[in-house]
């Protein structure tokens, strides 16, 4: 079963920050590492995670810097700043309180008045 | 014959050869030039032959015409275009979902009016076929409508009742004593966890190992007003020093100069990036043996240093000794230790990381952890906000000049002697425990599931609110006073009035002596209000259905089976005012 895309899409720029911050990393590497957290259930298609890298970057989040020229020219790594880093924790902690909240709002059973 | 760097640079012209060539442009195709690469190297080593490999690795990458429009990168127009170009606007990137608040406690529902005993009911029309059918069929219903006529009114019906009270509580208990049993479990398994994870993650080096390279760096910090240390993965431990510099002590597993830390001093901040660590960094203790790669960072932090020093690392950071410097800790998943402190500011983050917090004097503390426990001991501070999403918070010792805040999604607050001008705690699911609080001004208590036990509390207004949860309050001196539960009950010893409201839960009241207004209600509980028996009050007990046992030495206003106003002694210092849906009301001032 797949995940839809609508449903990650305010979460992206978590996921590449959780990514990161495992490692500096590089684009096609990151899609790779996406897809092999979510089991095969999403795949972040890679223009994509390019406009989530310059949001990132722009906001100070991760930090770019060119790699050694290899036969298919020259790769770009990103890695987390503390200011990512920052900004992961307050995602993780919204993510559990979005998490918690919704179950309990999907899930959870209302009180019944008791009758004698 | 055309190589793989050929055929992905001729697609690739096909798009960016449309687009005017900029810096930006020119490196982007660079990056995506070496990812297709990558990727068509993937495919080809499945068995895909180089040419269908190139064009499906360009097919997967997704559009990049749509990339280069969000980039704001603009198209070439034909010379004999006489329209301006136009700058694609890059699009508003969506909004991070809003994240639901906890939701307000449920305002209790009106105490509805006793029914009607029900009519009896009519006989079945039957098809006209057998007409005795029906007259049997007429009998019999008229026979059972009698006898639940009897029973609604017969002496029986009170046993049932209760008997089916009783079922439901003992319910509810089980159902709590298994959420319990539940959250200590989960509690266990996390306990575990992380104990098994600390094992793993155990990086730093004391003793033993001699590192195969350190890198020291000195910064004279004359004019300098922040530090800021980015680290990722190593460990750091920050200390006081006597000397004019700060000094930093990268020490490392392998000899490798690219792993050397560099800084930067721009505009009164000077910035230390880390060096190179290996793309995969594997760190493994087997038999006491360490493999991989190990790193350990010092910093000597000078005692007359009174700027700001921010330190960033993912694998841990521990403080200890510092004064005048306001401090911003950032990790990941490393814990945070911090003692000893007198400094200005303290603010820390971090992911999964626990806190700890001892012997710290500051002037405010913000610290956030998303799965972390927050411990605190021994901490004073002007303003202190502490917040877990899943974490526990226990503190002790703690004195807050102003406002001290506490939240917790999933986790169990426990606090014990606090001292502060206005206190919140605020728990979605865990239990919330206070023990010897002096609160000036006001002292807000709120869990969702949680049970609050608030012992020896002083404030000038306490409101003390639970959704599913018990309240327990015990030497609790507080003028103003608000509990409230859904369907969880209230235990109180102790009191001098208050409002005291609960849905489906018991309420079970202690005065010490009448001062304030006392209002009791619940819907479907019984209600059990303790008073001395020098007591003087006026009374308003209602309920519904239950029965009513009034105080001793009673003048009644209002003398009914189901409602009971009047008033004790003499002089009456407040009133008291009971109301029950379902339930019993016991008032005993002997």
């Amino acid at each position: 079963m797949e995940l839809s895309k609508d449903m990650v899409r305010g979460y992206l720029s978590a996921i590449v920050l959780n990514v990161l911050v495992q490692g500096e990393s590089y684009g096609y590497q990151v899609t790779k590492d996406v897809r092999a957290l979510s089991g095969g259930a999403y795949t972040i298609n890679e223009a994509t995670l390019y406009t989530v890298f310059k949001r990132l970057e722009k906001a100070g989040a991760i930090a770019s810097h060119w790699g050694d020229e290899s036969q298919g020219g020259r790769r770009k790594y990103y890695a987390i700043t503390a200011a990512g880093l920052e900004q992961l924790a307050t995602e993780r902690a919204n993510w559990q309180l979005a998490r918690a909240t919704l179950d309990a709002l999907i899930n959870g059973g209302l009180i019944d008045d008791h009758e004698a | 014959m055309t190589t793989k760097r050929e055929r992905i640079d001729d697609l690739l012209e096909r798009v960016f050869g449309q687009y005017e060539v900029a810096a930006e442009s020119r490196e982007l195709r660079e990056e995506i030039a070496s990812n297709l690469s990558d990727a068509t190297a993937d495919l080809m080593a499945s068995g895909t032959d180089e040419a269908a490999a190139v064009a499906q690795a360009y097919a997967d990458f997704g559009s990049i015409e749509d990339l280069l429009a969000e980039l704001g990168v603009r198209k070439l127009t034909r010379p004999d275009d006489a329209a301006d170009v136009v700058i694609t606007a890059i699009p508003e990137l969506p909004d991070v979902p809003e994240i639901p608040a906890i939701p307000d406690i449920p305002e209790i529902p009106v105490i509805p009016d006793i029914p009607d005993a029900p009519a009896a009911p009519q006989a079945p029309k039957a098809p006209d076929v057998d007409i005795e059918a029906i007259r049997q069929a007429a009998h019999a219903a008229a026979v059972r409508a009698s006898q639940a006529a009897k029973l609604a009114q017969g002496p029986e019906i009170a046993a049932i009742k209760q008997a089916a009270k009783d079922a439901a509580a003992r319910a509810k208990e089980q159902a709590q004593a298994g959420a319990r049993e539940a959250r200590r479990d989960a509690d266990r398994i996390k306990a575990q966890a992380k104990a098994a994870a600390r094992e793993a993650k155990n990086t730093t080096w004391h003793d033993g190992n001699a590192p195969a390279r350190t890198n020291t760096i000195r910064v004279p910090l004359g004019d300098i007003a922040t530090v800021a240390l980015h680290y990722t993965d190593d460990p750091i431990i920050v200390r006081p020093t006597d000397g004019y510099e700060l000094v930093i002590t990268e020490e490392f597993s392998k000899d490798d100069p690219t792993l050397d830390g560099r800084g930067s001093l721009q505009d009164g901040v000077w910035t230390l990036r880390h060096g190179k660590r290996p793309r995969h960094l594997f760190r493994m203790m087997i038999n006491g043996q360490r493999l991989g790669f190990w790193s350990q960072i010092t910093v000597a932090v000078p005692t007359a240093f009174t700027g700001t020093l921010q330190v960033a690392s993912a694998a841990g950071i521990e403080v200890a000794g510092l004064q005048g410097a306001s401090l911003a800790l950032n990790t990941a998943a490393g814990d945070v230790s911090a003692s000893d402190l007198n400094v200005p500011t303290l603010e820390i983050v971090t992911s999964d990381g626990d806190v700890a917090l001892t012997q710290v004097k500051t002037g405010r503390i913000t610290a956030r952890s998303a799965a972390g426990d927050l411990a605190l001991h021994s901490v004073m501070a002007q303003q202190l906000h502490l917040t877990t999403a899943d974490g526990d918070v226990t503190a002790s010792t703690v004195t807050v000049a102003g406002t001290a805040a506490f939240t917790t999604a999933a986790g169990d607050l426990s606090l014990q002697t606090l001292r502060a001008d206005l206190l919140r705690l605020h728990s979605g699911d865990g239990d919330v425990t206070v023990q010897d609080a002096a609160i000036a001004q006001r002292a807000s208590v709120q869990s969702g599931a949680g049970d609050l036990s608030l012992n020896a509390l002083t404030t000038a207004d306490l409101s003390a609110k639970t959704a599913d949860g018990d309240v327990h309050l015990t030497g609790v001196v507080a003028p103003v006073l608000t509990a409230q539960s859904n369907a969880g009950d209230i235990h109180a010893t102790g009191v001098t009035g208050g409002t005291f409201t609960t849905a489906d839960g018991d309420l079970t009241l202690g005065v010490g002596a009448l001062t304030q207004d006392l209002t009791a209600t619940t819907n479907a509980g019984d209600v059990t209000v303790r008073l001395p028996q020098a007591a003087s009050f006026t009374f308003e007990l209602a309920t519904g259905d239950g029965h009513i046992h009034q105080p001793l030495g009673a003048t009644n206003t209002r003398h009914k089976h189901h409602h009971k106003d009047g008033q004790v002694g003499a002089q009456p210092t407040a009133a008291l005012t009971v109301r029950s849906g379902d339930g019993d009301i016991t008032i005993l001032n002997a």
